[in-house]
């Protein structure tokens, strides 16, 4: 045996200095250091943070609201240009119109001490009702009732390219160039069974009816004057979108353009996109935490306490385990109504059972350690051991997990949405990317034509998704720790 | 190289005063088996082991690796709950029949350094709270900045940078180091009792003299005793006042440091002794290599466990119905061995008892 030496502590000490730097690094910022030399990773994260930011943002950043509905617009392609108008817009004199009745860069003007003038170009519409008699999904004859004109039945009714068939009820615009008598009828109006009658509007425009109206603010944002065509146009005025050509102001025509487009009921995608994200990302938190709190406190506990208290603990887990969740998501969603509350239960009820498995086979090889037996000799109580020693260093485990739980729920909220469970809150559905993919399958057209109604929402949702599975692999590799100190 | 050249330092234990007095201690693990977890058999890690421990003494405890040293710690640490038979008292007090106020009064006095100094530290703890934990577990810091300048002596005490060192993780540690934090947290208490199980074993070399020279600094500073647990006799050697050599869950020699390593007539401690590289050429033991290996506790050699390894070994020394007798040589120096009834002097004190088995 070598006798010891009669090198001092302080000897010892200053023969380590150096080794590393001055403060302590944990072993976090070692992964971390290591994953930020990961591009994949990296890509992953900082996409996930831009998709977090947005959605808790939406309010801030989205240019619309995403149920605000602007029908005569229907379905419009990405980065279209489009008039900014109101759905409804009411002038009377010696008033100031609501923001809700002018369009913004209008109501931004008001009030600014000066006087403004808003010019609205009108292209008034002769409409004809037409009645199609279908037999299921053929039609067995047309009638057109034109003005004062008694009832023509034409064996076929061509729409040219300004005009446009509208269902009354709805205002929807039927896409259509021509309807023919025995040919089939328009999509919409298919599906239906045996003989029966569908009323249409045929909605004609013609240049020479066009003309003017101007619309004089005053200082204080009040209403000065309406003037059609030249013409006091009387106290005051209700006018619809759907026949204004172009509306100026001061000069200026008013227009936006809505980038990803527009979905059938006029509304902007980009903001359905955003909020859409929003439901998405929540849900797939929500129920990632509850996984989260339920599985590593159950999982943790179980092996910690070994033996039969174990065993009764993960039979339990293998029991729920053998249920077919989704199965029992669907029926506690239809039992107790589509709240978002069940589905994050729900959610999470099935999702912390593989979390418990995790977190069990952690610490049934950390109990073991020695620094667990030291921390019981010190005296420390079963739960400080539980929550100061055994849980945080399955935390590595726990976080690849849950980065990689989270792209799951979405997945499986998105599924639920899709086969048209949507959630709902204060009774209003919130669509999530589910169910807006949903929506763009079912809008999309024989000819795929409203493609970007299908494309915007699968397109965040699998770089989403792709975003988180890269992170989560990212993490598993900076946190491994045979990996650990390499560069 | 003998004990009597032992370095001066080593401060007089106080034999009058018996810190730990262990008897018939007993530990074993039932081997379970099926469904329904039937106890098919047991792993005899430590049966029957008797030593007291002085004030200010270090017992070392030897053997080799799997003859249960580290569960007789452990045992004693009531970390491998539930003792299968046996007392131990701390100063008067019983260890094994204590639960819940008592238990943590009492950790709070006996301490363990491990021999891994790298799963022995949480590594996802600073040093301080590695350190600062017994403190604040028992109440005896009010607050951080106390707990931090407690913690800050204790690094200090046992050769760390107090200010550099206190805020890293282990993982920025040597294993020299490690080990010092693992001092640091085991003294933090002030417990008179340490069971240092094999703390050197893991290190270098030169790295070993430096720790076991900071372990007797430490005795003598604050009289703590130890249980000094070790692979072969020739680490201990040099710390300890006593040595006991334990085979197969029993112990089978003890004595004191210079009686053992000067006289010893357990074969088994004799193979150890000459396990001993030394440098002497003219040194008095003949080389007794050790034949075989050792047998396992689950179905240990009836009558005495080194039988089956022992070139003295007669008929009665192999039968479960002829106890083995335990000779006093020397006051203080006990062996389990037949061998010791040819020795001058030796009176028969008792003996090891077998076959209540099953029992239990
Ligand atoms: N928890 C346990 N369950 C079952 N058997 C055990 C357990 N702990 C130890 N043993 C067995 O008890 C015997 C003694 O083990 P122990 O660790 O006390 O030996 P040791 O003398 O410390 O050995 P080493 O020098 O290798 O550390 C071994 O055969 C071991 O396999
Ligand atoms: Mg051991």
């Amino acid at each position: 045996m070598e006798r010891p030496s009669n090198r001092t502590p302080e000897g010892i000490v200053a023969a380590s200095h150096g080794r590393r730097a001055l403060q302590g690094e944990s072993l976090s910022q070692d992964a971390w250091r290591r994953l930020k030399k990961n591009k994949m990773a990296m890509a992953g994260f900082w996409i996930s943070v831009v998709m977090s930011l947005s959605a808790l943002l939406a309010d801030v950043i989205s240019p619309y609201s995403p149920e605000e509905q602007q029908r005569w617009l229907g379905a419009l392609p990405p980065l279209t240009e489009v008039l900014s108008l109101r759905n409804e817009m009411r002038f009377t004199v010696g008033e100031r119109p609501t923001e809700s009745e002018v369009p913004q860069a209008c109501a931004d003007a008001l009030g600014d001490e000066e006087s403004h003038e808003l010019l609205f170009e009108v292209q008034d519409e002769a409409i004809t009702p037409v009645r199609l008699v279908l037999d299921g999904d053929t039609v067995e004859s047309i009638d057109l009732r034109p003005p004062g004109r008694g009832v023509v039945r034409p064996d076929a009714l061509d729409v040219e390219e300004q005009d446009f068939l509208r269902i009354p009820d709805t205002g929807e615009r039927v896409a259509v160039a021509r309807i023919a008598k025995r040919d089939a009828a328009p999509d919409v109006l298919r599906g239906g069974e045996g003989r029966r009658v569908a009323v249409l509007e045929l909605v004609r425009r013609s240049p020479e009816d066009r003309y003017r109206l101007t619309v004089g603010f005053s200082g204080d944002g009040t209403v000065s004057a309406i003037d059609r065509a030249g013409t006091d146009a009387g106290p005051s005025l209700t006018l619809k979108p759907g026949y204004v050509v172009d509306v100026v102001l001061d000069g200026n025509p008013l227009r936006h353009t809505h980038i990803l487009g527009t979905d059938q009921e006029g509304r902007d995608s980009l903001s359905r996109l955003i909020y859409g994200g929003r439901i998405s990302l929540l849900v797939g938190l929500t129920a990632t935490l509850v996984s989260l709190l339920v599985g590593v406190l159950y999982g943790a506990f179980s092996g910690y306490m070994g033996g039969r208290i174990d065993g009764m603990m993960m039979r339990i887990v293998d029991v729920l385990y053998a249920i077919p969740y989704l199965f029992l998501v669907i029926l506690l969603l239809v039992a107790f109504g589509r709240s978002i509350i069940i589905l994050f239960v729900a959610l999470g009820l099935v999702q912390w059972l593989t979390m418990a498995r995790i977190v069990r086979g952690q610490v049934l090889g950390l109990k073991e350690k020695e620094f667990v037996d030291a921390a019981v000799t010190v005296g420390a109580g079963w739960w400080q051991v539980l929550t100061r020693h055994l849980i945080p260093n399955t935390l590595g485990v726990v976080v690849v997990y849950t980065t990689l739980t989270v792209p799951q729920v979405i997945l499986q909220e998105s599924f639920l949405a899709f086969i048209g469970l949507t959630v709902e809150m204060d009774g209003r559905p919130l669509e999530s990317w589910g169910a807006l993919v949903n929506y763009g399958r079912e809008a999309l057209g024989a000819n795929g034509e409203f493609w970007w109604l299908l494309l915007w929402p699968s397109i965040a949702m699998s770089v989403t998704l792709f975003s988180l599975n890269f992170l989560g692999d990212g993490l598993r590799d900076a946190l491994d720790p045979q990996q650990r100190g390499r560069t | 190289m003998s004990a009597t050249e032992a370095s001066p330092t080593k401060s007089g234990p106080d034999y009058s005063k018996v810190v730990l007095s262990v008897k018939g201690l007993k530990k074993w693990f039932p081997i379970k088996k099926g469904l329904f977890s039937r106890v098919v058999g047991q792993v005899k890690a430590v049966d029957g082991v008797e030593f007291d421990i002085h004030a200010g003494e270090t017992l070392g405890l030897v053997g080799e690796s799997g003859c249960g040293k580290t569960t007789v710690g452990r045992t004693i640490l009531r970390l491998l709950d539930p003792v299968t038979a046996g007392v131990a008292e701390f100063q008067g007090q019983d260890v094994f029949n204590i639960q819940g106020g008592d238990l943590r009064a009492l950790r709070r006095r006996m301490q363990i350094i491990f021999q891994d100094p790298y799963s022995s530290l949480n590594p996802r703890m600073t040093v301080e709270s590695i350190v600062g934990e017994a403190l604040t577990v028992h109440g005896m810091v009010s607050g951080r900045k106390e707990r931090r300048e407690r913690v800050q002596e204790l690094l200090a005490k046992v050769g760390l940078d107090p200010i550099r060192h206190i805020s890293r993780y282990p993982h920025e540690f040597s294993g020299g180091q490690r080990q010092r934090i693992g001092i640091a947290r085991a003294i933090a208490l002030e417990p008179e009792l340490i069971i240092c199980d094999e703390p050197v074993s893991a290190l270098d070399v030169s790295i070993q003299a430096q720790i076991i020279n900071l372990l007797q600094k430490l005795q003598e500073e604050l009289n703590i005793s130890y249980l000094f647990i070790a692979h072969g006799l020739s680490v201990v050697e040099h710390i300890s006042h006593r040595v006991a050599v334990m085979y197969l869950g029993r112990i089978a020699e003890i004595a004191d440091c210079d009686s053992l390593f000067g006289n010893p007539v357990h074969p088994y401690t004799r193979a150890l002794l000459s396990a001993i590289p030394n440098p002497d050429p003219d040194a008095p033991l003949n080389p007794e290599p050790l034949p075989g290996e050792v047998p396992t506790p689950i179905n240990p050699p009836a009558g005495c466990r080194f039988h089956t390894r022992c070139k003295y070994a007669e008929a009665r020394c192999k039968s479960n119905d002829i106890p083995i007798p335990i000779y006093e040589i020397e006051p203080g120096h006990r062996v389990a061995c037949i061998l010791g009834e040819s020795v001058d002097g030796a009176t028969r004190v008792g003996e090891q008892v077998h076959g209540d088995d099953e029992n239990l």
